[in-house]
């Protein structure tokens, strides 16, 4: 589903990213953790194609992100860590906004939009303009937007901050649903528990390399997760 | 407490000398130096000289006897400057303030807070009704002689008058607050206000100088006048000139506003600083989940952001309004206006349809809402740019936007041509179809200039709204092109005639924008992804 080889990416001096290989196959919930700074936006941007890149290729069921974007961008749904939306429309607007985008059609939109809304609790708010929304409210909003045409995979920069323990739950079963219809997750989360009980891979970043990926089992083996990452951390 | 508060306050006034927000850090010493020096250069050599010059123009109501009556006309003067200068100032300072939520949650006493932002918008009136008296009081002098007294008198004139306009305009402000949160459509309202403002002063700033030469040629009717039926004002310029009774009796009003505002203000600030503003709703129903064309929902979604901001809409799309006023008044004054433009002219053959066509586009010139479109995207740019959409969509999304604002009251304007200038067939064709040809043009140039300038890394929308080179490019650029347009014509173009001229520029148009619309297929998604 997603293919990166040997992704580099430098800003100025620094090197963000250095030479980076990871592989998401269809079905897989795939954790990416690191300290802040460590370059794990700055992949998760350049997979889905809102960054260029120095060097490297990645593929997104076969269409290369840099050669093909629209057929990449199509079959994917992003969230930032940051979910800045537009405030100047409602949560209505907006969902129809990207629905139209992704050519949604009407009874389709409406049922995902009452289904998403109903589990997140924010239909009765999806009238009033997003600018009166709190961060967990944008950030329910974003989840919604982002599973409105189905996507094949599904690139998310910190998810859970900012959502409350309910919403946080709901989120963590629709990442399962997305896999078991053969899709793909790819996040990265600072909460290393909940990365723990729900990814099926992951991949430790450090100063732009990667220092250990594989299932949670390769990873850990026996210790915690909080323990690997620690001790990988300080060597 | 007040103290720190106060020196906040002051700090956010004349932060663009010490901070610059389109970088996004401190400016360096000689950037701060060359800053100072513009702002006293603008308020004391161009403001200032300003009233300097209209000081001048009426000292001769000085020399007759009239010096109080002079000093009326001044402080009217100054008073409308100070309230028109600051009332919208006064009401994001006091009810809009960033840090309210902030300050209110801290242990910070109302009174201090309020106090502090009072002394930031008396200082901003201040300013603005000394560029008046300051002159004023200087060119009193150079006819009157100078006495403890006078000094005293135009002093505390000076203070009156910064105390009215600081009374008004938290009065005004007041009224704006509570609009602003009973409103619904709260963007459109403010375009309203802020053009009926703009009306008011271009009335007052059209007349003023006939009401001037009224006011010297009339000095002693107007003066006995005021002084037997409007005491309370003519109080108000002996004041000025040092009468006792004046300067105390309005020093004791000045003191019973400040007190009368004090105690609305310490009612009132919470209650409106916290007030929970009304929000618009979108009713339910079958149209709102209405499937459209990706180029529709992009449109849209164009529309919704210029609708959405007032300062967008004001700054970006006045023509709108223009346009039509200006089509409206050509039909009204059209013998003047004929008159005008056959003196214009010089019976050089055609020069009307050319200079009526100039003009249009020179109006039409003002509408550049494109060109600040794409910068506009800031911090929501991911979402286009994640989102499966052809980045030559986008930009001529932004570009349908403009054109749709634009043409249709072109479209007006040129009609509102044909009817007052009772142009022929043919000349009635053109005027219709050139003008529409530019805006096209002018719409897709806005959109590329935007796209190739595009500064994501704003902190207030007014930056890519009014200072951004793009918007400077298209404003003046288009005013340069239509004039030069006319001009052109008038000393070469009138030997090939109207037609051929118009013609030649429009296929000169639609090159142009030929070749833009390919710049959008050929680069557009490269220049989008690289915007950061």
């Amino acid at each position: 589903m997603l293919q990166i080889n040997h992704l580099t990416k430098t800003y100025g001096d620094k090197i963000a990213v250095k030479d980076l290989n990871l592989h998401i196959k269809p079905g897989e919930i795939y954790g990416f953790i690191g300290h802040n700074g460590a370059g794990k936006t700055t992949t998760l941007r350049s997979v889905v194609g809102i960054q260029q890149f120095d060097q490297g290729e990645i593929l997104i069921d076969g269409h290369s992100i840099q050669k093909e974007p629209l057929a990449c961008k199509k079959i994917i749904a992003y969230i930032p860590d940051n979910p800045d939306l537009y405030e100047f429309m409602t949560g209505y607007k907006y969902l129809n906004f990207i629905a139209d985008i992704y050519n949604v059609d009407s009874v389709l939109r409406q049922e995902r939009i009452k289904t998403y809304g109903d589990l997140f609790e924010i239909t009765n708010d999806l009238g009033q303009p997003i600018s009166t929304y709190s961060h967990g409210m944008k950030q329910k909003l974003a989840i919604i937007a982002a599973w409105m045409h189905n996507p094949k995979l599904i690139i998310m920069d910190e998810p859970f901050v900012g959502l409350d323990p309910k919403a946080s739950h709901i989120l963590k079963g629709m990442m399962h649903e997305v896999c078991e219809a053969n899709g793909a997750i790819f996040f990265s989360t600072h909460v290393l528990e909940v990365a723990e009980k729900l990814c099926d891979k992951i991949a430790i970043i450090k100063e732009g390399q990667l220092i250990k990926q594989g299932t949670m089992e390769e990873v850990k083996g026996d210790e915690s997760l909080e323990d690997v990452f620690l001790e990988l951390e300080e060597e | 407490m007040l103290y720190i508060l106060v020196k906040k306050q002051l700090a956010e006034i004349f932060r663009s000398f010490f901070y610059d927000p389109k970088r996004n850090k401190a400016r360096t010493l000689s950037s701060k130096i060359i800053m100072i020096v513009l702002f006293a250069f603008l308020m004391i050599g161009i403001l200032g000289g300003m009233f300097f010059s209209l000081a001048m123009g009426i000292r001769s109501i000085i020399t007759l006897g009239y010096g109080w009556f002079y000093y009326i006309v001044m402080g009217l003067v100054a008073l409308f400057l100070g309230v028109f200068g600051s009332v919208f100032n006064t009401y994001s300072t006091l009810y809009l303030a960033k840090d309210n939520d902030l300050l209110l949650s801290m242990p910070i006493p109302v009174k201090d807070l309020i106090v502090s932002r009072l002394v930031s918008v008396y200082i901003m009136g201040l300013m603005y009704s000394a560029i008046v008296c300051i002159p004023s009081i200087i060119v009193y002098f150079t006819v009157s002689a100078i006495s403890f007294l006078k000094i005293i008198g135009c002093l505390s004139w000076l203070i009156v008058i910064s105390i009215f306009v600081f009374a008004l305009s938290c009065l005004l402000g007041y009224v704006v607050a509570q609009i602003a949160a009973r409103l619904k459509r709260k963007n459109i309202v403010t375009v309203f206000i802020s053009v009926i403002f703009l009306a008011i002063y271009y009335v007052f700033y059209a007349k003023a100088i006939d009401m001037m030469q009224e006011l010297v040629k009339n000095t002693v009717l107007y003066g006995q006048s005021v002084k037997n039926s409007a005491y309370p004002l003519y109080l108000f310029g002996t004041m000025a000139e040092g009468s006792i009774v004046g300067v105390v009796g309005y020093l004791a009003l000045s003191l019973l506003i400040i007190y009368l505002l004090w105690h609305t203000l310490s009612y009132s600030f919470l209650k409106i600083a916290t007030m929970t503003k009304t929000t618009t709703h979108t009713k339910i129903n079958n149209k709102t989940f209405q499937q459209h064309s990706l180029f529709k929902a992009l449109l849209n979604k164009e529309f919704g952001r210029f609708m959405s901001s007032a300062n967008y809409m004001l700054n970006c799309g006045l023509a709108i309004l223009f346009m039509p006023i200006a089509g409206i008044a050509l039909i009204i004054k059209s013998q003047e206006v004929i008159a005008v433009m056959n003196a214009l002219s010089q019976n050089v053959q055609g020069a009307i349809v050319v200079l009526a066509c100039s003009g249009i586009c020179m109006l039409a010139s003002m509408n550049d809402m494109a060109a600040p479109s794409m910068s506009l995207e800031g911090k929501n740019a991911w979402i286009i740019q994640s989102l499966p959409v052809d980045a030559k969509m986008l930009l001529k999304a932004k570009a349908c936007m403009q054109y749709i604002l634009t043409g249709i009251p072109v479209c007006f304007l040129s009609i509102c041509v044909m009817i007052a200038f009772k142009l022929s067939f043919v000349s009635s064709l053109i005027i219709l179809i050139f003008p529409q040809l530019y805006c096209l043009f002018t719409a897709l140039f806005a959109s590329w200039i935007g796209m190739m300038r595009a500064n994501l890394q704003w902190t207030n929308e007014l930056y890519p709204i009014k200072q951004s080179l793009s918007v400077t490019i298209c404003l003046f650029g288009g005013w340069g092109v239509s004039f030069a347009m006319g001009l052109l014509y008038m000393y070469i173009g009138h030997h090939l005639g109207a037609g051929i001229y118009l013609l030649m520029i429009s296929v000169l148009l639609l090159l142009l924008s030929y070749m833009i619309i390919r710049y959008f297929d050929h680069h557009g998604n490269e220049k989008l992804m690289n915007m950061h």
